[in-house]
């Protein structure tokens, strides 16, 4: 027969075991508000580590350094609110040694923003103008020294420190490895909705928040158009319910107002024109959207955009 | 000496199990109860205030120069001697500080950081005036070794004979602004300033997501330490502080490229424009309002520089000052 004082005294040493496993997880486990560097990430955050397949030549030149939404300034300062403001999860950077003269390298930032359309939100607000397509992930492009790729609910960028082509393939085969091949849909369905005549091509974009400047009109889809030799903005965004859709019409017909715009008259049905800066901008309500042509150099121009984007918002089904 | 052979009876192990189990639980409780879950802050204040002397000529009228050209380098050099010569700015045995903008461990090719050839063409006209020593600092975003040895700064600075003051805990003390509402008792990166007769800076310009734009003015931002990144719920407000309580010999603002789009990070060389232009000025406020032509924004969504001049810290009337065309 086993003795009391066995059973306890194993007990003890059980409970000594727990603790010191317990202590063990609370020290591994990582404090957003303090960490700047290693290799812990927390959960739902993208590990550029654990997925970045490194092509030949290529090596890790740091470790990866994870980043909150505390701690996001840390790593990209002011430009932290384009993120937060989208819905951001987390960041994981890294980065890549790459052989070749001057020493190039790369820096890979991989975004968790929580949501697919959050991603595309980032990733289309700063498409750059000499944008090359690239057939990686859910949509991806390179300019001369860079790579922007979304996946899913991850953003994806990847600078390099010099331009060359073979630091290109080095980043866009990094690229592949964490985001994979081109998959069949790109972009949410809305950019669908645009009207195709005089839409400049890869100019898409969704805006998350303080769009126009304006704090409550957020996720919006804009566009650009040329019309008249001009290239204008047209936008829409689809709100919970007509009623919502009106009452923000009217709140930022409102905060234009406020700041020294002068309503003009339209041809067009339900719709305002507000002169402004030197500008057009025409806003009208069609079911639940909101929509309009953001600052044309004319009237003219601002209703010929505004009737073909209301056609086509007529057309789609909310 | 306890004989360990020597058999206990029931109760008497009880009692010290007991006391042990008290014991664990004790040391348990006070873990749990001392427990920082938050962390230590980043830099809290401590120590002597630091007072931040004026370094440019008090009642002399301000200085700008607008160069037009692509090579930094003798840009510089030009501007300088239109405004006078270095001799006009340092003299034999000042010490001098160079304040960069090395926020972030990104190429020079960038342009969010300062160029290192300009910083060594800095380096090199102030010990060329006889500066007994001249030092290079910042207080990056990110790791502050790796931002001076990726962009550039590091080796330039060195290689030209310049002292790197990389921040350390103890180089912060806590600084105030006269009647300032944000920078009160705010660690201040204080100990590059030891010995220090005149103050030099020199920023790109950016682009700024928060602020409108990232040129001298904001630069002085890395001269604070701790959890500044609060400043940015009132970024303007906070660069006009600056403005008040950071008074330079000189500033350079580089603009031979202009980040337009996308910064203060920016990562693709297509965000950036070549704008041709170096502008040397003792009037950062005067500089900076110049800079803010080149960003194809209106002066409205840069509100810190009016604030800045309205403050008295500068004036936004650049052409007011006569600047020098080169």
């Amino acid at each position: 027969m086993i003795k009391a004082e066995t059973i306890i005294g194993t007990a003890v040493l059980g409970l000594l075991a727990l603790t010191a496993t317990v202590i063990l997880q609370v020290k591994n486990r990582p404090n957003p508000a303090v960490l700047v560097a290693g290799q812990a990430v927390g959960p739902g955050q993208v590990a550029v580590a654990d997925l970045v397949v490194p092509p030949q030549g290529v090596r890790p030149m740091s470790a990866p350094e994870a980043f909150g939404p505390a701690t996001l300034s840390d790593k990209i300062d002011g430009k932290a609110d384009l993120y937060l403001s989208a819905g951001f999860v987390g960041l994981v950077t890294q980065r890549f040694a790459l052989q070749g003269p001057g020493d190039p390298w790369i820096e890979v930032f991989a975004y968790d923003m929580g949501k697919a359309t959050n991603a595309y939100a980032v990733f289309s607000s700063q498409r750059r103008a000499d944008a090359r397509p690239l057939a990686i992930g859910d949509g991806a492009y390179a300019t001369a020294n860079a790579v922007f790729v979304i996946s899913g609910q991850a953003y994806i960028e990847i600078l390099a420190s010099v331009q060359a082509d073979d630091v290109m393939a080095a980043m866009q085969s990094v690229a592949l490895s964490l985001a994979g091949p081109a998959k069949p849909k790109q972009v949410p369905s809305e950019a669908d909705w645009f009207p195709a005549d005089g839409l400049v091509a890869g100019s898409i974009g969704l805006q998350a928040a303080n769009v126009f400047g304006f704090e409550r009109l957020n996720n919006v889809f804009t566009a650009r158009y040329t019309s008249n030799g001009a290239v204008v903005t047209v936008f829409f965004s689809r709100r919970d319910s007509a009623q919502e859709a009106s009452d923000l019409a009217a709140a930022y017909a409102g905060f234009l107002k406020d700041y020294g715009g002068v309503s003009q008259p339209t041809s067009l049905d339900s719709a305002r024109m507000i002169a402004i800066m030197d500008a057009h901008e025409l806003i009208f309500t069609i079911g639940p959207f909101f929509a309009g042509v953001h600052e044309a150099p004319d009237p003219d121009t601002a209703e010929a955009l505004g009737g073909l984007l209301a056609s086509a918002l007529k057309a789609v089904d909310p | 000496m306890t004989d360990i052979s020597q058999k206990i009876d029931r109760r008497t192990f009880l009692q010290r199990l007991a006391a042990t189990g008290a014991g664990m639980a004790l040391t348990g409780a006070i873990g749990w109860k001392t427990w920082d879950r938050s962390g230590p802050p980043a830099q809290p204040p401590s120590g002597t205030s630091f007072t931040l002397p004026a370094f440019g000529s008090q009642g002399a009228k301000p200085l700008i120069c607008i160069a037009r050209g692509n090579q930094r380098e003798p840009l510089l050099a030009k501007a300088i001697t239109a405004l006078g010569g270095i001799d006009t700015f340092i003299r034999p045995g000042d010490g001098v500080l160079i304040k960069v903008n090395a926020a972030f461990a990104s190429p020079p090719a960038l342009g969010a950081t300062t160029h290192p050839e300009l910083v060594a063409a800095m380096v090199g006209l102030c010990l060329k005036a006889g500066a007994a020593a001249v030092t290079v600092t910042d207080n990056p975003i990110n790791d502050p070794a790796s931002c001076f040895e990726l962009t550039g700064i590091g080796p330039a600075a060195r290689g030209a004979g310049a002292r790197l003051a990389l921040p350390l805990p103890a180089s912060f003390a806590p600084a105030s602004l006269d009647g300032g509402r944000l920078i009160t008792n705010w660690p201040f990166l204080a100990g590059p300033f030891t010995g220090v007769t005149k103050l030099i800076g020199m920023a790109p310009v950016k682009d700024h997501h928060r602020s409108g734009a990232s040129m001298v003015l904001k630069n002085w931002y890395g001269l604070l330490g701790g959890q500044r990144n609060l400043f940015h719920q009132d970024v303007h407000t906070l660069i006009k502080e600056l403005a008040l309580l950071v008074k330079p010999t000189l500033v350079v603002l580089d603009a031979t490229v202009t980040m337009m789009q996308n910064g203060p990070t920016g990562g693709s060389l297509s965000d950036l424009k070549a704008t041709d232009t170096l502008i040397v000025s003792t009037d950062a406020v005067a500089a900076d309002a110049f800079g803010a032509t080149l960003l194809d924004k209106p002066l409205a969504e840069m509100p810190f520089i009016a604030k800045a001049a309205a403050a008295g810290a500068g004036t936004m009337d650049w052409q007011a000052l006569n600047p020098i065309w080169i």
